[in-house]
């Protein structure tokens, strides 16, 4: 259905790949204010400037201009009304082409979730159109819908792994289910899980991993596919702001290497920073959609 | 393919082995299903059985008059072996000396009361079977009447099958055959759903799980394979024990009486135990898969 990218060199460049490293735990005891102060700063420092690496940025997978770029997600006036007349989505219409970033911003109950439910196809729309990687959601059928979800990643705030599976079969089972060879799954895996920085930890279980590394084997579960479309809900929400810039620098080389990459996020700061486009949601309905937007609308703007 | 049911079985292994507690409660429920069920079944087949035996033991009986001649009897045992539908190497000729020796052996040491009598009262008799014992009563009009024959008289018939009383006997055993039938079907009923309901308790358990494996585009069958070979397992481990313990029980409760019982009568046997054993094995498999996958479903709507 959808074109399988092969992963790309951006992914592999050594400056790309580059851990933020692990945080220091401070020996407050041992430090004057003085110094806490100086390497706070530096912190701070160090996390605009890696933000600011990421901003705006084109890839050259991304054609923003270009007239007839080829839509990866598009919606027709989709509207989702759920039982009891709740508003998910109203009437929204958008595209978003091939191999873009895009933060989907809005408050809790602007619909951000609908939305990422309707291109999962886990609600159908009540009216409207939906389409990913051009095929239209409506007359997908019930038994395509797995071939559909392996070629959308899903990376959510709660990580949403198998807690019983470690590391290695969290992410091997995103390939089991495709019924992917055993040498095939024996050769990726390890591959993905040393590209996000776990290999040391391949044989751990969910829960004896840090917030950070559990996103790190949810990345490689979405990733090991190499899908055109990874769609990220709130990937940083439970994590520290160190440890946030590690996650979003995973996603931006993911993103460099040409999967589109859609993000429903409350982290002002890094959609401020990272000056990417910017759909806001309001009460179901698109309430700016901005190329380079911040996380609330510019005053200047 | 092969590896793919590799990977299912050892899924399902893996998570018998981390929901311990679950996989014991679902074994022990199909192991007390299916001992009731061995049980059952071992009682109804000997009742089928038992009323199969009268049913095809059901003998024709043709009094002849003391006064018959040689040619009477002659005619009458042509008549009878031309009848269609008579076995015909069940024709027996009873003298009246068999036939008082018969009743001797049957009273056994009260049979002194036969002194008692002046000389033998007993006719000389045929006695065969009908090759259905359903057409037994079409047989034996064909033989009635023949001359040499000793003529019907009130609550005696000739030729005499025993009208009614077989018919009462196979119609007991039919309904307690029909009884333990049912008894079955609701108890195959109540374990598919007790099987189902500590399966559910299991995926209730995983269902977030089981979401996340759709999510990650899992398809059903994908997820319920695994499900469905655990509930496979614990089926046949429990069919497995209950099989065990109706081994033991008979052994050490019944086998002697029964052996008494049954020595050289050639009575009815139940079931043959390694019968019984496969049947309880593959109803096992069978509620496993049916109670895990039917409750797989309504948790497979992500």
């Amino acid at each position: 259905m959808l074109k399988r990218d092969s992963p790309s060199e951006a992914l592999r460049r050594p400056d790309l790949l580059e851990d933020p490293g692990p945080v220091q735990i401070a020996d407050t005891a041992l430090r004057s204010e003085e110094e806490l102060e100086r390497e706070a700063e530096d912190r701070r420092r160090r996390r605009a400037e890696a933000l600011a690496a990421m901003a705006g940025e084109t890839s050259e997978f991304q054609r923003p201009f270009a007239p007839r770029a080829e839509a990866m997600i598009l919606l027709e006036n989709a509207t989702k009304i759920y039982p009891g007349d709740v508003v998910g989505l109203r009437d929204v219409t958008l595209q978003i082409d091939k191999g873009e970033w895009v933060f989907l911003v809005g408050p809790s109950g602007s619909g951000k979730s609908t939305f990422i439910k309707l291109l999962l196809k886990e609600i159908d729309a009540t009216s409207g159109n939906v389409q990913v990687g051009g095929r239209s959601l409506r007359t997908l059928k019930r038994s395509q819908v797995p071939k559909l979800r392996r070629n959308i990643g899903c990376v959510f705030q709660d990580f949403k792994l198998l807690p019983t599976r470690t590391v290695y079969e969290n992410v091997a089972y995103a390939l089991e289910v495709q019924g992917q060879r055993r040498e095939v799954i024996e050769r990726k895996v390890p591959e993905i899980i040393g590209l996000v920085g776990l290999a040391d930890k391949i044989d751990k279980l969910p829960h004896e991993l840090s917030g950070g590394q559990q996103q790190r084997v949810s990345i490689a579960r979405a990733f090991v596919n190499h899908p055109p479309l990874l769609i990220c809900d709130e990937p940083t929400g439970n994590l520290d702001p160190e440890t946030s810039i590690g996650i979003m620098q995973l996603l931006y080389r993911i993103n460099r290497a040409g999967t589109t990459v859609l993000m429903a996020t409350h982290d002002r700061e890094m959609v401020d920073k990272m000056r990417r486009r910017v759909i806001a949601l309001e009460e179901g309905r698109v309430a700016r959609d901005d190329r380079r937007g911040g996380y609330v609308e510019d005053e200047e703007a | 393919m092969e590896t793919r049911w590799k990977f299912f079985v050892l899924e399902a292994l893996k998570s018998l082995r981390g929901n311990f507690a679950t996989t014991v409660a679902a074994v022990v429920t199909v192991l007390v299903v299916m001992f009731i069920a061995g049980i059952g079944i071992a009682l109804g087949s000997y009742v089928y059985n038992y009323s199969n035996k009268v049913r095809d033991d059901v003998t024709i009986r043709a009094y002849l008059k003391d006064s018959a001649t040689d040619k009477q009897i002659a005619e009458i045992q042509r008549t009878i072996t031309e009848t269609p539908g008579v076995q015909p190497d069940s024709l027996q000729f009873i003298s009246k000396d068999d036939a008082i020796l018969r009743l001797q052996e049957q009273l056994g040491k009260d049979s002194e009361l036969l002194e008692l009598t002046l000389g033998n009262p007993l006719p000389a008799s045929f006695e065969f079977k009908a090759v259905d014992p359903d057409q037994t009563a079409t047989v034996a009009k064909a033989v009635a009447g023949l001359p040499g024959l000793d003529p019907p008289r009130p609550g005696l018939p000739n030729p005499d099958y025993g009208a009614g009383k077989a018919d009462r006997v196979l119609k007991t055993a039919g309904t307690i055959t029909l009884v333990l039938l049912g008894m079955g079907v609701v108890l195959a009923i109540a374990a598919v759903l007790l099987i189902g309901n500590t399966i559910r308790l299991s995926i209730f358990a995983r269902r977030r799980e089981v979401e996340v494996m759709k999510l990650v585009g899992a398809t059903n069958w994908f997820v319920r394979l695994p499900f469905m070979i655990e509930g496979m397992i614990c089926g046949v481990a429990g069919a497995i024990g209950a099989t065990i313990l109706l081994a033991v029980s008979y052994q050490t409760l019944l086998a002697d009486r029964v052996e008494t019982a049954m020595a050289g009568s050639g009575s009815p046997n139940a079931i043959a135990f390694p019968l019984l054993v496969v049947l309880l094995i593959l109803a096992g498999l069978g509620i496993g898969a049916l109670g895990s996958g039917l409750t797989m479903r309504r948790f497979l709507q992500v």
